[in-house]
């Protein structure tokens, strides 16, 4: 498999991750005029969104061919758990309660997540994987620059923009280019965008999907 | 003694009457549906069929006793042959070959209820993936009953609605309600309660995949 694989999957999502990167959620936040209770709905939201991510990481872990997989992953299992705190910390401060239901975009990328971790090949799950926090890195890279680290998100921007953050997601795409064989290449982009789309209505739930129709 | 899967349905009946009142579903009937807007939901039905038949298969591993295990097993293939007859009888007079509907992507509500089942399918209890499974099986049952009362006058409409209505598809379906009713029999309340969560997402689910396809639902990006 080509070493261009990654940059294969950021072109053809390039107009994609353009509209993620530059929703109107990020927007605002970054110039400081994001409603505090917008936050606060996409602050619950991911919260359910990151310990679906553990869960995800746990089937992967047990899935990993080999000693260096598995242990990136375990690193970043930790991690997670550490970024809860944040939401936890921010939650406590601020009043907010973190026991909510999940929202049918939140419930729908989750279970993507999960469906494609316990079903999909090994390449196709990295791919999700990197896209996820690709897309994190991104878009709050974005933010950064505008907002450096204003608060009250300074622990989030710091969190996903971080050397550390940077790396791991280095190493994600590594994984995925040694783990994706040719026989893998379909899967693997349509999981890239499947993401990538999930990514997208995940800043866009918080404006417009919020609710179950019935 | 009320039965537990009794209870289910009606926890779902405020859904179930949005189901048929939906213009789709209304829209069969009356045969007012657009035939494209039905070939958008035949296609992702197709699509649909094989992962519910991989969550059954899922089922079947997890099943506790030997009968319910070969129940799901052959349902998982049934769910495939039905594929298989939709193409047959619906793709080969709308010249859609195979590789057209495998190349359709899953609109995002199919997406997300096919991810739903899969997921539970894995991870959770086999009285659990009941819950998840059981709203297809027992809503198209329904809602096959109710559209044959009506009819329609159109002949690929009623085509559909035969299949579900028919006493051979009942059986299937009281076989799983059955399945239900016996693996949740000494359950305690809590984790019955978790059957019935999943029972009401995948029924909210069934709502979403006619409304997605009454829609041409597509993805925003």
């Amino acid at each position: 498999m080509s070493t261009t694989l990654l940059d294969d999957l950021l072109h053809e999502a390039r107009p994609l991750w353009q509209r993620m990167t530059e929703h109107p959620f990020l927007r605002d936040l970054a110039t400081g005029q994001l409603p505090r209770e917008r936050f606060d709905f996409w602050v619950q939201q991911d919260y359910l969104f990151v310990q679906a991510g553990i869960r995800f990481l746990a089937l992967l872990i047990a899935r990993a061919p080999d000693e260096e997989l598995r242990r990136g992953l375990l690193d970043a299992a930790v991690a997670f758990r550490h970024e809860l705190t944040i939401f936890e910390d921010y939650a406590r401060t601020n009043g907010l309660s973190l026991a909510v239901d999940p929202t049918p975009v939140c419930l729908g990328y989750a279970s993507y997540l999960l469906a494609t971790a316990a079903t999909g090949s090994l390449a196709e799950a990295l791919a999700v994987l990197w896209g996820a926090e690709k897309a994190y890195y991104d878009a709050w890279v974005t933010v950064r620059r505008s907002l450096g680290l204003a608060e009250p998100y300074a622990r989030w921007i710091e969190n996903w923009t971080s050397p550390q953050f940077a790396a791991w997601v280095d190493w994600v795409g590594r994984q995925l280019l040694r783990t994706t064989t040719a026989l893998d290449y379909d899967a693997v982009r349509a999981a890239f965008l499947a993401t990538a789309r999930y990514e997208y209505l995940f800043w866009d739930m918080v404006y417009t999907r919020a609710r179950w129709p019935v | 003694m009320q039965r537990f899967t009794d209870e289910l349905w009606r926890s779902i009946e405020p859904i179930f009457s949005a189901i048929l009142a939906h213009p789709f579903v209304q829209g069969l009937t009356d045969g007012t549906l657009p035939e494209e807007t039905f070939r958008f939901y035949v296609v992702q039905d197709a699509l649909y069929l094989q992962d519910y038949a991989r969550t059954l298969a899922l089922a079947a591993a997890k099943a506790p006793r030997a009968a319910w295990c070969e129940l799901f097993a052959e349902h998982a293939k049934v769910a495939l042959v039905v594929e298989r007859a939709l193409h047959d009888s619906f793709f080969r007079e709308w010249g859609l070959a195979p590789e057209d509907v495998a190349a359709t992507p899953y609109a995002p509500a199919n997406l997300a209820y096919t991810s739903y089942l899969l997921r539970v399918a894995y991870e959770r209890p086999f009285e659990e993936v009941l819950g998840a499974v059981l709203p297809c099986y027992w809503i198209y049952w329904e809602v096959g009953k109710h559209l044959e009362r009506t009819g329609s006058p159109n002949p690929l409409y009623r085509r559909w609605i035969d299949t579900y209505a028919s006493e051979e598809y009942a059986q299937v379906v009281r076989a799983v309600i059955d399945v239900t009713e016996e693996a949740t029999a000494d359950l305690p309340e809590s984790r019955r309660a978790l059957v019935r969560q999943h029972f009401v997402t995948t029924s909210r689910y069934e709502w979403l995949f006619w409304d997605s396809a009454w829609r041409r639902e597509a993805w925003p990006v």
